[in-house]
Formats: C-alpha cells, sequence, structure tokens
C-alpha cells in the first residue's frame, strides 16, 4: 500500500445554526489511526461521506481533490444510515453482502471461512446486532479493509453500540499496521479518554481546527 | 444484495406477516372484486322492483284480453328483479325512499290500446318507468334495458297474433275462392256440353229442316203420281166395263169344249180298257202257256223257244197297249186340262164383274188418296217452314251458348288466378310467418374471442390493477436503493437489479397467487394459465420497476407519485368502456402508459384472441421494464453522492 494522506482543511457542509458539518481539518495518514472527536449527531456522518468523497462540500477542501477517486479510496465503515447492516440480519448475510461487494466469492463456504478468520463463526446465523461490539467492528472494518482500492478506512462512532476503546484499538491498529490510513470518529469523552492513553494517537476536533 | 434485502425483509415474525399481507394484497383486491362482480347481472334477482298493474283489460272478438295481466305474471315469474306487486301510491313512495330502486307501471288503458288496432283505432300502448338515480344510477340503465325488452316482447307477440289473424282471413278468403273456382269450373263444364248439345241441335235442326223439305218435295211428288193413278184407274175402269160378257162367253165355250173332251177321254177309257183286257189276257195266256208247257214236257229250249214266239206276239201287243194306254191317258189329260180350263174360265167368268166393281171402288179410293196427298204434301211444306225457322233458333241458341261459355271460361280462370294469388299455407308455416312478422330482425352474434361473464370481462383490468397496487405495496417496506451498496462504490446497474431483484420477486409470487386464487376460488377460465402466467410475471416486474424507479429518484414523493400514476393508469387504461370513449386529451396517455399494454396482452391471453398481439404487449413492457431499470441506474449512480437532505431526511414516509 503506497503512502498517501487524506487531508481535510476547513470541511464544512451547510452553513448557520443547522450547518451539517462545521469547518473541520485534519490528516489521515496511511499507517497510522486518527481520531475526530465530536458530539453524536449528523456531523460524524457527514465527516465521514466528505471525506469520502460522497456529499458536496460548502467550503473547505480534501486531498486528493477528485470525489471519484475518495469514493474509491475512503472505505465507509459502519457509518450510521450509510453503510451500517441493517440489525435483523444475520451476520451470515452481512458477510456474504460484503463479500459480493468486494467482488470475492459469497458462497456458504466462503462465508464460513471468513467468518472463522474472523472469529465469528459461532455467530452466523445470529442476528447483526447481538454480535459483541468487539466483534462487530472488527467483522466490519476487515470487510471494509477487502474491498479493492480501498486505502482509508473511516469507523464511525463505534460507541454507540457500546464499543470502547478497547474493544476497536486492537482491529483498527491492525489494519494501520497493514498500511490502511483508520479514521475513527468518537465521542469528546472517548477522545480525552484516547488521547490519555495512546498520545500517538492524533486526535481531531470535528468542527473545529485540529487540536494536537 | 437482493437476498440481503429479502432476508432483511423476512428477518423477524411481524415483518414475516408483513410480506405474506403484502404478496396476498393483489390476490385480496382482484379476487374480492371479481367475486363480488362475477355475475352482476345474475345477482339483478335480488334488485327490488315495483311493479302496478292497473290494466282493465279489453274485449275483442269476443275474448277477453288481459295483457296488462300476462305481462305481469311473465314478469313476476322471471326473476329477473326482485319484483313486488303494490298500488301505485306505495310504488311512488318506494322509489322515492329507495324501498325499490325504480317501479313499472301498466296503465290501464293497456289492453285497450293494444287491441285498438283490431277495431281499426290505432293507439299505442304505453309503459311506465319510474325511476330514481339517487337510488343508483346503473339500476336506471338497467331497467331501461328491462323495460325495452319488455317492450320488445310485446310489440313482438301482439304483432305475431295480428300476423296470424291476417294470414287466418287471407287462408279463408283462400278456400272460399277455391269453392267458387270448382263452381265456376263445373259451371265450364256445363256450358261446354250445352254448347256441344247447342251444336248437335244445330245440326239436327239443319237436317230436320232438310228432310222436311225433301218430305214436302216427295209428298207433292206423292200427290202428282197418285194424280196418274186416278187417271189410270178411270181408264182401266172404261176398258174392263165390257169384260163380263166376254168371260160368260168364254166360259161357255171352254164348258164345251171341256165336255167334249170328256167324251173322247171316255172312249180313249173303254179302248184302253180293251187294250188292257187283252194285255192281261195275253199275260195269263202266257202263264197257261207256261204251264201247259211244262206240262207239256217239252225240253226247256223248246219251251223257250215257244215261249220266244209268244213272246214275240206280245211286243206288238205291249206296244199297242202302251200306245193305247198312253193315248187314254193323254186324252184323259186332255179331257181334264180342258175341264179345268173350263172350270177356269167360269170361275173367272164369276169373278169378273167383282173385278170391275172392284176398279170402280179403286177409281173412287185413287180419288180421295189423290186428296188426301195433296193435303199432305200442304202439311209437309208447313212444317218444311217450320223446321227451318227451328234451324236457325238453334243456330241463334248456339252462338248465345258459345258467348256464354267463353264468359265462363273467363271467369273460371280469373278465379283459378285469383286462387294461385293466394298462397297456400299449412298451420305451420303460417304461425312461423307470423312469428317472423312480429320479429322480423334477429341479431347475431359473432364473436372472435368471448369472456365468459362479466367478471371474468373485467379480470384482466382489475389483474392488471393488482399487479401495480401489489408493488406499490411492497415499496412500503422495501428500500429501494441499498445505501450500503451505494457507499461501497458498486457499480449503478448492479445497485439498481439489485434494489429491484427482491420486490420483482414478491411481485411474482403475488401474482402467482393471485392468479390461482382468481382461476380456482371465483372460478375466471384463464385461458393457458402457464402463459398467463408467464405474462402476469412480467406485468408484475415491470410495474414493480416503475414503481422503483420513482421511489429511487424521488423518494417518498416517487412513492406518491406511484400512486398518481395509479389513478391515471386506471382511467387511461381502457379496461372497462372502450378507450375511444375517452376524452381525447387523454388517448396520448392511453397509449404511453404500461397497464394499458398489460390489459390488452391478458385480454388476448385469457379470452384466446391473437398471441401476435399479446406479443405486442410484452414487447412494449419489456421496453418499459429496460428503461425502469436503466432510470433507476441513473438514479443509483447519482446517489453515489449524499445530499444534505438524505443525511437529514425532511419528509419520512
Amino acid at each position: 500500500m503506497s503512502e498517501a494522506t487524506l487531508v481535510a482543511e476547513g470541511v464544512a457542509v451547510g452553513s448557520g445554526p443547522r450547518a451539517l458539518l462545521r469547518p473541520t481539518s485534519l490528516s489521515v495518514r496511511s499507517g497510522a489511526i486518527t481520531a475526530a472527536a465530536g458530539d453524536p449527531g449528523h456531523g460524524h456522518t457527514a465527516l465521514a461521506l466528505a471525506l469520502a468523497g460522497r456529499l458536496p462540500l460548502t467550503a473547505g477542501r480534501v486531498v486528493p481533490g477528485d470525489a471519484r477517486e475518495r469514493q474509491r479510496l475512503v472505505g465507509l465503515v459502519d457509518v450510521p444510515g450509510v453503510s451500517e447492516p441493517d440489525d435483523v440480519l444475520p451476520v451470515r448475510t452481512v458477510i456474504g453482502e460484503d463479500l459480493a461487494m468486494a467482488r470475492a466469492s459469497a458462497s456458504r463456504s466462503a462465508v464460513r471461512s471468513a467468518a472463522a478468520d474472523l472469529g465469528v463463526r459461532a455467530a452466523l446465523d445470529e442476528r447483526f446486532d447481538h454480535l459483541g461490539p468487539a466483534e462487530r467492528s472488527r467483522l466490519l472494518l476487515a470487510l471494509t479493509a477487502r474491498r479493492r482500492g480501498v486505502q482509508f478506512l473511516v469507523l464511525c462512532l463505534p460507541e454507540r453500540y457500546g464499543a470502547l476503546v478497547p474493544d476497536w484499538l486492537p482491529a483498527a491498529q491492525t489494519h494501520a499496521a497493514e498500511g490502511f490510513g483508520v479514521l475513527v470518529t468518537v465521542g469528546r469523552q472517548t477522545a480525552r479518554t484516547l488521547s490519555d492513553s495512546h498520545p500517538e494517537i492524533a486526535v481531531a476536533a470535528i468542527g473545529s481546527e485540529m487540536i494536537a | 444484495m437482493a437476498l440481503s434485502e429479502l432476508r432483511r425483509l423476512s428477518a423477524g415474525r411481524l415483518p414475516r406477516i408483513a410480506i405474506l399481507a403484502m404478496v396476498l394484497i393483489p390476490t385480496l383486491y382482484a379476487g374480492m372484486y371479481l367475486y363480488a362482480n362475477h355475475d352482476p347481472y345474475g345477482g339483478l334477482s335480488r334488485v327490488p322492483a315495483a311493479l302496478v298493474v292497473d290494466d282493465t283489460g279489453a274485449d275483442v272478438d269476443g275474448d277477453h284480453l288481459d295483457a296488462g295481466r300476462q305481462v305481469a305474471d311473465q314478469l313476476l315469474e322471471s326473476d329477473d328483479f326482485a319484483w313486488s306487486e303494490v298500488d301505485a301510491d306505495q310504488a311512488a313512495e318506494g322509489v322515492r325512499d329507495g324501498t325499490y330502486d325504480f317501479a313499472l307501471t301498466i296503465p290501464a288503458d293497456f289492453s285497450t290500446a293494444l287491441t285498438s288496432s283490431a277495431r281499426l283505432e290505432p293507439e299505442r300502448a304505453r309503459l311506465q318507468l319510474t325511476t330514481n338515480d339517487a337510488n343508483s344510477y346503473l339500476s336506471t340503465t338497467i331497467a331501461d334495458t328491462v323495460v325495452q325488452r319488455v317492450r320488445d316482447a310485446v310489440a313482438s307477440q301482439v304483432s305475431e297474433e295480428a300476423a296470424e289473424r291476417f294470414l287466418l282471413s287471407l287462408a279463408q278468403i283462400r278456400s272460399d275462392l277455391l269453392d267458387a273456382s270448382d263452381g265456376a269450373g263445373q259451371l265450364r263444364n256445363g256450358a261446354a256440353s250445352a254448347v256441344e248439345g247447342a251444336d248437335q241441335l244445330v245440326t239436327g235442326t239443319t237436317q230436320l229442316s232438310a228432310g222436311a223439305t225433301d218430305l214436302a218435295d216427295g209428298l207433292a211428288e206423292l200427290s202428282g203420281g197418285v194424280d196418274e193413278l186416278a187417271n189410270g184407274l178411270d181408264t182401266l175402269q172404261t176398258q174392263t166395263a165390257g169384260l163380263p160378257s166376254d168371260t160368260a162367253t168364254l166360259a161357255e165355250g171352254a164348258r164345251q169344249v171341256a165336255d167334249a173332251n170328256d167324251q173322247i177321254a171316255e172312249i180313249g177309257d173303254t179302248a184302253a180298257g180293251v187294250v188292257d183286257t187283252l194285255a192281261d189276257s195275253y199275260a195269263e195266256g202266257r202263264t197257261d202257256l207256261v204251264a201247259q208247257l211244262q206240262a207239256s214236257g217239252l225240253n226247256a229250249d223248246e219251251q223257250a223257244a215257244i215261249l220266244a214266239i209268244y213272246d214275240g206276239l206280245g211286243e206288238p201287243v205291249e206296244s199297242v197297249t202302251t200306245r193305247v194306254d198312253e193315248t187314254s191317258t193323254a186324252l184323259d189329260d186332255l179331257a181334264s186340262g180342258a175341264d179345268q180350263v173350263a172350270a177356269g174360265n167360269e170361275a173367272l167368268a164369276a169373278a169378273t164383274p167383282a173385278l170391275v166393281a172392284g176398279i170402280s171402288s179403286a177409281v173412287a179410293g185413287a180419288d180421295q188418296l189423290n186428296t188426301g196427298a195433296q193435303s199432305a204434301s200442304d202439311g209437309a211444306d208447313d212444317l218444311s217452314s217450320g223446321a227451318s225457322e227451328l234451324a236457325s233458333g238453334a243456330s241463334e241458341l248456339d252462338t248465345g251458348l258459345v258467348q256464354l261459355s267463353d264468359g265462363i271460361n273467363q271467369l273460371a280462370t280469373g278465379l283459378d288466378d285469383g286462387v294461385e294469388q293466394i298462397p297456400l299455407l299449412s298451420d305451420d308455416e303460417r304461425r312461423s310467418i307470423a312469428q317472423t312478422l312480429g320479429n322480423p330482425l334477429d341479431i347475431g352474434n359473432e364473436s372472435d374471442a368471448e369472456a365468459a361473464s362479466y367478471g371474468a370481462g373485467l379480470a384482466p383490468f382489475f389483474l392488471a390493477l393488482a399487479a401495480w397496487i401489489g408493488g406499490y405495496v411492497l415499496f412500503l417496506l422495501v428500500r429501494p436503493l441499498s445505501s450500503r451498496a451505494l457507499a461501497a462504490n458498486q457499480a449503478s446497474l448492479r445497485v439498481a437489479l439489485g434494489g429491484w431483484l427482491a420486490p420483482a420477486v414478491l411481485g411474482v409470487a403475488q401474482m402467482l397467487i393471485a392468479l390461482t386464487v382468481v382461476a380456482l376460488a371465483v372460478g375466471i377460465d384463464l385461458g393457458d394459465m402457464v402463459r398467463t402466467g408467464a405474462f402476469m410475471a412480467l406485468v408484475s416486474v415491470t410495474f414493480i420497476a416503475i414503481v422503483h424507479m420513482l421511489n429511487a429518484w424521488l423518494g417518498a414523493a416517487g412513492q406518491f407519485l406511484g400512486l398518481v400514476l395509479m389513478v391515471l393508469q386506471l382511467v387511461t387504461a381502457g379496461g372497462t368502456f372502450p378507450w375511444q370513449t375517452l376524452p381525447e386529451a387523454l388517448h396520448p396517455a392511453h397509449h404511453l402508459l404500461p397497464m394499458t399494454y398489460a390489459v390488452d396482452g391478458l385480454r388476448q391471453l385469457m379470452y384466446g384472441g391473437e398471441t401476435a398481439l399479446a406479443l405486442h404487449a410484452v414487447l412494449v413492457l419489456l421496453a418499459w421494464l429496460a428503461a425502469a431499470i436503466g432510470l433507476s441506474a441513473l438514479a443509483a449512480r447519482r446517489q453515489r453522492v449524499w445530499s444534505v437532505s438524505r443525511v437529514r431526511p425532511e419528509l419520512t414516509l
């Protein structure tokens, strides 16, 4: 995976008091994990979409500037209302769907082996929302990472289904080690915890300039 | 992707029930409607209708006709509607307040009017129909139709009876004419014989006339002849006057002769006697000789010679005897003869005076005859002239009879022609002609393809509508385009197809169940089930693609548009009234929108029409399908990039 950096400079969507995303600046380097902190609301989704070139910007810019290129480069993981799987679906179906989207075989055996790889084999026929938070993050990150051309992974607000930092961090680190640039959007509290425990992770603020 | 959408929809018990419900909606819609409307005309017998019979009847030809009652009875029996016979007030009130949908009144003068033509005072009979559109508009239309039928039936019946009566009279005339013709024929024969007879009479009287003339001529000749006779007899009388004395003299002389002859005869007789004695003596002598000879004892030859000599003497004796005898006889004859002559002459002399007297009376008689013949001749002349008058009279009779005969011939011919003109009809023929006159127009119905019932007739429309509704309803639950797929940069066509496939599968399931129910439970014949099923599947997936496209492009507004499109197609598809009855402004919609073709195709398939037309519908639907999916793919392409309102929706349906 080539070295690349996803940079957002003053990216804003909408304006006024009901703006979807206030001006935000951050950068995501391949091989590193970055966090973006903000209050729960549409800002997380908007940021993810903007970075992935899937939301027209009202202000600011993103590098690389070509939205189509970013659509390919940025994998949206579990973004609420966008790419999160339906709660009622069995795990098997979600895996199969993602495998198909990654243009890989989605046969029962392929699904089984993928599930085994990801440690969720036992839960194949359960409802997706019954997955534990750690498995969920891990699973979705991994499935999105399989897509061709994806270099950056954006994981949105994993804490909304109860995943704390120790739940999602290992998976994120694994993928970062593989060369992906990982952005995780978190709540403010989690950001403080994170910067305390993992100072190497850069934390940006959604809706304001980068903190550190 | 489609699978996950199906899975998403079917996960959990409530959603499963929801899906089942959605799959059944078209069945419910089409099935219920077709069940309820399977045969509405059959259900008419439950529609309440009032019947008022005011008819008083009429008398015609000595019969009493109660046509109103007859019509009423037929209607009550017929079960076309739920008839109730009530009085006029009840009927009027009932129609007003909806108890009865309509009322039929048979007025008081119904029979009178019907029979009015027989009385040569023609007047139309009337039936009165009272309706109230507030009750039901279609009831009015149907009532109109029924009353029309009643009218036609009564009219046809009346015409038929009148025609039959006319034909009967005509048959009577014909038979009377036939009798007249027979009579005329007999008359003609009689006249012909009369003419023949007259001819013969003419011939006969002509002959009679000729004969009488001949008779007259003949009698004239006779008269002439008799005249001559009288003259002749006169002459005779004169000539014979001296006859008696002459004959007396003659008689005397003859007597004298006779006496003389007698004396001679006596002499002769004496001589004869002597001769005879001689002969006898000779004979005796011979015998004695013989005896002597024998006694003498001479031999035979000597006896014979002696005898011979004796016999030789005998010859002249014999001849003398004979001659004397002959002479004696002759003299006797002569004597008798002369005696006879004398007697005769005496008789003659005795008779001659009588003869003379007779001749005198003959003369007198001839004179009378003459007179008589003359008058006969005159009489014959009269006869002759009378006979010729008779002959000419007979001739005139003949001429007159010939004219009569000609005239009778004409009469007979005329009557025969008249009979020819009137056709001879059997009872059955008369009845059937009367029936045709009463009902001259028959409408033949040739059907290229036929729907089995009212319900079957509307089935294509309602099945197509059910397909649209079924598809529409699915998108209340189904998401048109998967955001996950969009966010994962999937190919737009793939996303579109994926979004369409799940509801399409459900749509096919909807159609198959609906068709099965309609075919089996409601009993509507669907033609070739396989082809119809395949076609309905196509219709369903096409409609779903269209609604899918609308949803993909416009979201909730698209769903609303789906509803609008349904209403528009409901109106313009031409499933009930022929589409040409639509206002012209709607015709383009008719030709463009897919439900038109769905209905057309179904019609062809269900009623066994032309497969080519069904194929046309298939092609149009396929075009719509392709277009819809293409447009959905386009939408998917656009929706790779979110918008603010998409992230934060303002309208949720």
